[in-house]
C-alpha cells in the first residue's frame, strides 16, 4: 500500500478536492454546474470509487456501486466458488459476498480495521465485494483513461476496462459486469 | 378508436374467464349426465352453460365458437325436453365437441388465429344427431319458445330485463340472420349498448340469482321456462374480486418480512425477560410481543388464503379422463372423488395437475383389471378408484386409491433386474417399499407393451420431479390382489415454511419440516454397516447414514460428533429416506424462504436462504438433492468422532488473531515452549481449526473479526470438545470487560504485547484452578 499515505484523510465525495489547481480535477469544478448544491459533472468525466487489495489500487464506476459497509460475519455457502465467502443480510435482503483477493487469485487478505464491503448492484446482480479499503470518489477524465496495458496478468485481464491515470499514480478500473458474469455457485 | 380497442379487449377477457370457468365445470356436468341421463337440473345447467357461451360469442363475432356451441345447445334442448334419449354415442360426439370449444377459447386466449380451427367435422356430427329427432318440428318449437320468452320478459319493466331482452334478441340475430336489422333498430350504438353492458353486469348477474331463486321458489314451472334466459349457472351469492397473482406475491412478501421481524421481536422480549424478571417495561413488551405473534400468524394465514384455490379446479377434470380412460381399455370404473373443497397454494394446485394426471392414468390402466379378471377373482366388475383430498397439519395429502390388482414387490424388483436399474445383490435386500418405489425410476414400466395411455415410464418420473419440487412426500402402499394407494404429502404454502435448525461444525442449516420424518439420538454402538456404508437399524426398516457435513462438502477432517450423542434427522423426498448425522439439534421454527438472488441460482443442496431472529442468515436445505448426493459419499460416521488428546501428543496451539504483531510475538514464544502452533485471522477460521483438531490452548484477540473474541469464545465453549480447553483472550489497548469474558468462559485475558512470563503465569494459574472452567 505504497500511495496509500497520499490518500488519506480524503473522505468519499470529498468536494473541496474539486478546488484544487493542482491537480486534474480541477477542470472538474470547472466543467459543473452548482445547481441547488448538487454538483453535475459532464459527460466526459468518470466518477471511480479508489479502493485496495494488497498493494493494488483498484476503481468501480460510482454508478456501480448501491452503498460501502463494514464487515458482518458472513453465513458460509456450500457449493459455491472459493472466493464467494458467503452470504449477508443486507436490511432483509440476502447479498452473496465475493472476496476479490481470491477472485483475482492475489494473496489472501486479512481482514482488518479498514476493510470494507462494496455493494454493488448491476441490472441483474446484488452482491458485495471484499476489499482491503476502501479510498474515496475520484473524478478521471475520459481521455485519461486507456486501454489495458500489455504487463496485466492474464487472469486478471478480462476483468479490467482499462487503468486511469492519477496524480500520484494510476488507477485500475474494473468491469463488474465481467466480474459477475461467472456465477458464485459451483456446477 | 384506441379506447374502444382497450375496451373490447377487457370485454373478451371477461369473456374468456367467464367460458373458461362454464367449461371447466362442463366436463364434469356432462360425464355425471352420462350416469344419470334425466337429471333436469343437469341438463339445465349444462344447457345454459352453452347458451351463455354462445350467446356471448355471437356478440363478440367468434363464428366458429357460435356455431358450434349452438349445435351443442341445440342438442342439450333437446335432451331436457326429452326429444332425444342420451346414449354414451351421442355424449362422445357432445364431449368432441366441447373439446374443441376449449381449444377455440383457448386460441382467442392466446392471440392464435381461432378462425381457422376446423369445426366442420364436429358440426356434422352433431347435426346428424339433431337429425335423429324431428329437426323440423324442433326448430319451430324452439323459435316458439323464444318468443314466448320475450313475450314473458316485456311483462317485467325493470331495466335487467331490457337487458336480458337485449341479449335475447342479439342471440335470435345469430339464430336467423335476416332479423339482424330488427336487432339494429332497438339499439343504434353497438358500443354504448356493451359499454353498458359491462357496467351493469355484476348488477345484473347478483338480481337474476335473487329472481332466479324467488321464482324457483314461486313455481317450478314457471322456473322451467324462465330459465333459457338466465345466462348465468345457478349458485350461491358470493362477492369476488379477481386479483393479480403478483400483487398477493407482493403482499406475501410483505407479510413474510413481518413474519421475521416478529421472531426477532420475540427473541429480544425473551431476553429481556431473562435479565429483568418481574420489571413492569419488561413484561409489557411480552404482552405485546405475544399480542402481535398471534395478530402476525392470522395475517399470515389470511394472506396465505388469498392465494388459496380449491383442489376441485384439478380434481373436476377427472371424471372425464378417468371416462375417456375406461372406454378406450375397456374397463368399467367409478371415479370417487372426496374432499374436492380442500384449498390449497395456487403455485401449488399448478403443479400438482400433471403427477396426479399420471397417477390416475396408471390406477385406470395397470390397477384395475380387466372386466374378466375380476369376475375370475370374486371381485365386483366395476372397478373403484378414488381421488381424495384433506389437511394434516400444515400440509395436505392426496391419496389417488384403487381396488385393482395392487403391486407384486418381486415383479419388480424382477423387471428392475432386466433393464439393470438395480443390482442382485440390492435386489435381495430391497423391502417391499423400497420395490414399490422402483416404479418411480426413470425408464422403468411393467407394462408389456406401449400403448397411448401408459408404458414408456416416463409418468412416474414426471410424478416424482414434480413432487420433489414442491418438497413433498410420496409413500405406496399396496397389497397383492387388494389394490394400491399412492399417498402425496405436499406443503399448503411454498412460501412460509416450518423448518428444523441444526448445526453442522458450527453452522445452522434450516431442514424444511415437511420433509423430516423423525429425528433419533443413537450412540456409535447403534451404527451398522451394510457394503461398508453406515446404517441405521430403525424398528426394523434399514435407515442408510450420512453425515450431513460431508453431503454439503464442508465435513472434511471435521471432527465434531460425540460418539455417545449421535443425533441423526431421518428425512424423506418423494419415495426416498435416508438418516442425516448432525452435530446438534436446535429447535424447530418458523421461516420464511427467500432466494439467494442471480448470482447464486441452483446451488447444489441449498434451495434459499432465511432470516434468523437474531438477523443472521441460515441456509435452506434442498433435501431432494442432498439425498442424491448421498450415495457418493464414501466419508464414514466414524471419522468425525471427536478424538480426544491422548498420551504423547506433542502440545499445540491456536492463535486466532488478524494483528501481524500480536501473531507474530504470540507464536515465538509458544514455539519456544515446543508448542505446535497454528494461526487463525477471523472466528471462522479459527472455530474451523478447531473442528479439525484438538488444541490445548486457544489464544483468542478479543478484537477478531468478525464477530469479537468474547462471541469466538463462546462458541468455541458450545462445542463439546471445547468446553475445558483453556482459552486465553488477548487484547491490545483495550480492557477485558469481565462479565462477557466470565460469560464466554475465557480462563484469563493477557494484554499484548505479551511476554513470556505474561503467559507462565496465566497457565500456571488455570492449571491449579481447572475448577473454573469445569
Amino acid at each position: 500500500m505504497k500511495s496509500e499515505k497520499n490518500r488519506k484523510g480524503l473522505g468519499l465525495l470529498d468536494k473541496s478536492l474539486m478546488m484544487d489547481e493542482d491537480s486534474g480535477i480541477a477542470q472538474t469544478h470547472k466543467k459543473t454546474e452548482d445547481i441547488n448544491n448538487v454538483v453535475i459533472v459532464k459527460d466526459n468525466y468518470e466518477q471511480i470509487v479508489g479502493f485496495s487489495l494488497g498493494d493494488e489500487f483498484f476503481g468501480i464506476d460510482i454508478l456501480n456501486i448501491e452503498e460501502i459497509i463494514k464487515p458482518i460475519e458472513p453465513t458460509y455457502v456450500p457449493n459455491t466458488k472459493k472466493y464467494l465467502i458467503g452470504i449477508i443480510n443486507l436490511r432483509g435482503k440476502i447479498i452473496p459476498i465475493v472476496d476479490l483477493h481470491l477472485k483475482f487469485e492475489l494473496n489472501k487478505g486479512r481482514i482488518g480495521s479498514e476493510s470494507r464491503i462494496i455493494i454493488v448492484a448491476t441490472q441483474q446482480h446484488n452482491v458485495g465485494f471484499l476489499v482491503d479499503d476502501v479510498d474515496r470518489v475520484y473524478y478521471i477524465d475520459k481521455k485519461n483513461i486507456e486501454s489495458t496495458p500489455a504487463n496485466v496478468p492474464q487472469n486478471l485481464e478480462k476483468y479490467i476496462k482499462g487503468v486511469g491515470k492519477l496524480d500520484n499514480g494510476i488507477i485500475t478500473l474494473l468491469n463488474v459486469n465481467e466480474i459477475l458474469k461467472d456465477s458464485g455457485a459451483l456446477s | 378508436m384506441s379506447e374502444d380497442a382497450e375496451e373490447m379487449e377487457e370485454i373478451i377477457q371477461d369473456f374468456i374467464t367467464e367460458a373458461e370457468e362454464l367449461i371447466e365445470e362442463l366436463d364434469e356436468d356432462l360425464v355425471s349426465l352420462e350416469n344419470n341421463a334425466k337429471d333436469a337440473d343437469l341438463l339445465n345447467k349444462i344447457f345454459r352453460a352453452f347458451h351463455t357461451i354462445k350467446g356471448s360469442s355471437g356478440f363478440l363475432g367468434f363464428e366458429n365458437l357460435t356455431s358450434i356451441t349452438h349445435r351443442l345447445e341445440d342438442i342439450l334442448n333437446k335432451l331436457r325436453k326429452f326429444e332425444l334419449d342420451m346414449n354414451s354415442s351421442i355424449m362422445d360426439v357432445v364431449l368432441s365437441g366441447v373439446d374443441k370449444t376449449k381449444l377455440i377459447i383457448e386460441s382467442i386466449k392466446n392471440g392464435g388465429d381461432y378462425e381457422s380451427i376446423d369445426v366442420d367435422e364436429n358440426i356434422s356430427a352433431l347435426n346428424k344427431i339433431l337429425e335423429m329427432g324431428a329437426l323440423g318440428e324442433n326448430k319451430k318449437e324452439g323459435t316458439e319458445e323464444n318468443t314466448s320468452k320475450n313475450e314473458e320478459i316485456k311483462e317485467h319493466d325493470s331495466a335487467d330485463d331490457l337487458i336480458a331482452l337485449q341479449e335475447e334478441e342479439i342471440k335470435k340475430e345469430m339464430e336467423q340472420k335476416s332479423e339482424k336489422t330488427a336487432a339494429n333498430k332497438q339499439e343504434e350504438d353497438v358500443d354504448a349498448k356493451i359499454e353498458e353492458l359491462l357496467r351493469q353486469r355484476t348488477d345484473e348477474d347478483r338480481k337474476r340469482r335473487q329472481q332466479r331463486k324467488m321464482q324457483k321458489n314461486i313455481s317450478e314451472n314457471k322456473n322451467d321456462s324462465v330459465s333459457p334466459v338466465e345466462g348465468k349457472k345457478y349458485s350461491p351469492v358470493e362477492q369476488t374480486i379477481r386479483v393479480d397473482v403478483n400483487k398477493l406475491d407482493d403482499l406475501m412478501n410483505l407479510v413474510g418480512e413481518l413474519v421475521l421481524s416478529k421472531n426477532r421481536l420475540l427473541r429480544i422480549s425473551q431476553k429481556v425477560e431473562e435479565k429483568l424478571s418481574g420489571d413492569e417495561a419488561s413484561e409489557e413488551l411480552s404482552g405485546i410481543a405475544s399480542q402481535i405473534t398471534l395478530v402476525t400468524s392470522d395475517l399470515q394465514m389470511s394472506a396465505m388464503k388469498t392465494r388459496m384455490v380449491v383442489i376441485g379446479k384439478v380434481f373436476n377434470k377427472f371424471p372425464r379422463v378417468v371416462r375417456d380412460l375406461s372406454k378406450k381399455v375397456d374397463k368399467d370404473i367409478d371415479l370417487i372423488i372426496e374432499g374436492a373443497d380442500v384449498e390449497l397454494d395456487k403455485s401449488v394446485v399448478e403443479e400438482i395437475n400433471d403427477p396426479l394426471v399420471h397417477l390416475v392414468r396408471n390406477a385406470v390402466d395397470h390397477g384395475i383389471e380387466s372386466k374378466e379378471e375380476r369376475a375370475q377373482t370374486g371381485k365386483p366388475v366395476k372397478g373403484k378408484v378414488t381421488l381424495s383430498a384433506f389437511h394434516e397439519g400444515n400440509y395436505i395429502i392426496i391419496e389417488t386409491q384403487d381396488d385393482g390388482r395392487g403391486m407384486d414387490a418381486e415383479l419388480l424388483k424382477q423387471k428392475a433386474l432386466e433393464k439393470s436399474l438395480i443390482s442382485e445383490a440390492e435386489a435381495k435386500q430391497m423391502s417391499d417399499q423400497e420395490a414399490f418405489s422402483l416404479i418411480f425410476k426413470p425408464g422403468f414400466s411393467t407394462a408389456k407393451q406401449v400403448s397411448n395411455i401408459s408404458g414408456r415410464g416416463v409418468g412416474m418420473d414426471v410424478v416424482k420431479t414434480n413432487i420433489e419440487k414442491l418438497n413433498g412426500i410420496i409413500e405406496i402402499k399396496s397389497e397383492k390382489g387388494r389394490g394400491s394407494t399412492i399417498i402425496l404429502k405436499i406443503p399448503l404454502t411454498l412460501a412460509i415454511i416450518q423448518a428444523l435448525l441444526v448445526k453442522i461444525s458450527g453452522e445452522f442449516f434450516a431442514i424444511p419440516l415437511v420433509n423430516v420424518v423423525e429425528t433419533v439420538k443413537i450412540t456409535s454402538s447403534d451404527l451398522g454397516k451394510v457394503e461398508n456404508r453406515d446404517v441405521l437399524n430403525l424398528r426394523d426398516s434399514i435407515i442408510s447414514l450420512v453425515y450431513l457435513g460431508d453431503a454439503l462438502g464442508i465435513g472434511e477432517d471435521k471432527k465434531v460428533i460425540d460418539e455417545k450423542e449421535i443425533y441423526v434427522v431421518v428425512v424423506a423426498v418423494a419415495e426416498k429416506r435416508i438418516g442425516l448425522v448432525v452435530d446438534n439439534l436446535i429447535g424447530r421454527e418458523e421461516i420464511v424462504i427467500k432466494s439467494l438472488g442471480n448470482y447464486l441460482a441452483n446451488v447444489k443442496a441449498i434451495s434459499g436462504a432465511t432470516i434468523m431472529g437474531d438477523g443472521a442468515v441460515t441456509l435452506i436445505l434442498d433435501i431432494g438433492s442432498i439425498i442424491r448426493e448421498s450415495s457418493n459419499i464414501s466419508n464414514k460416521i466414524e471419522d468425525h468422532f471427536i478424538r480426544y488428546r491422548k498420551e504423547g501428543d506433542g502440545a499445540s496451539c491456536l492463535i486466532a488473531s488478524n494483528n501481524d504483531d500480536i501473531v507474530k510475538s504470540m507464536s515465538y514464544i509458544m514455539k519456544s515452549k515446543d508448542y505446535d502452533v497454528d494461526v487463525a485471522s477471523n472466528n471462522k477460521d479459527g472455530m474451523n481449526a478447531a473442528f479439525k483438531k484438538m488444541y490445548d490452548i486457544v489464544f483468542i484477540d478479543l478484537s477478531i473479526p468478525f464477530a469479537g473474541g468474547y462471541e469466538f469464545a463462546k462458541r468455541l465453549r458450545e462445542f463439546s470438545a471445547y468446553r475445558k480447553v483453556l482459552v486465553v483472550g488477548l487484547s491490545k489497548g483495550v480492557l477485558e470487560d469481565k462479565e462477557r469474558s466470565d460469560e464466554a468462559k475465557i480462563n484469563g485475558v493477557i494484554s499484548c504485547p505479551a511476554d513470556e512470563e505474561k503467559i507462565d503465569r496465566i497457565l500456571m494459574s488455570t492449571a491449579c484452578d481447572e475448577g473454573r472452567v469445569a
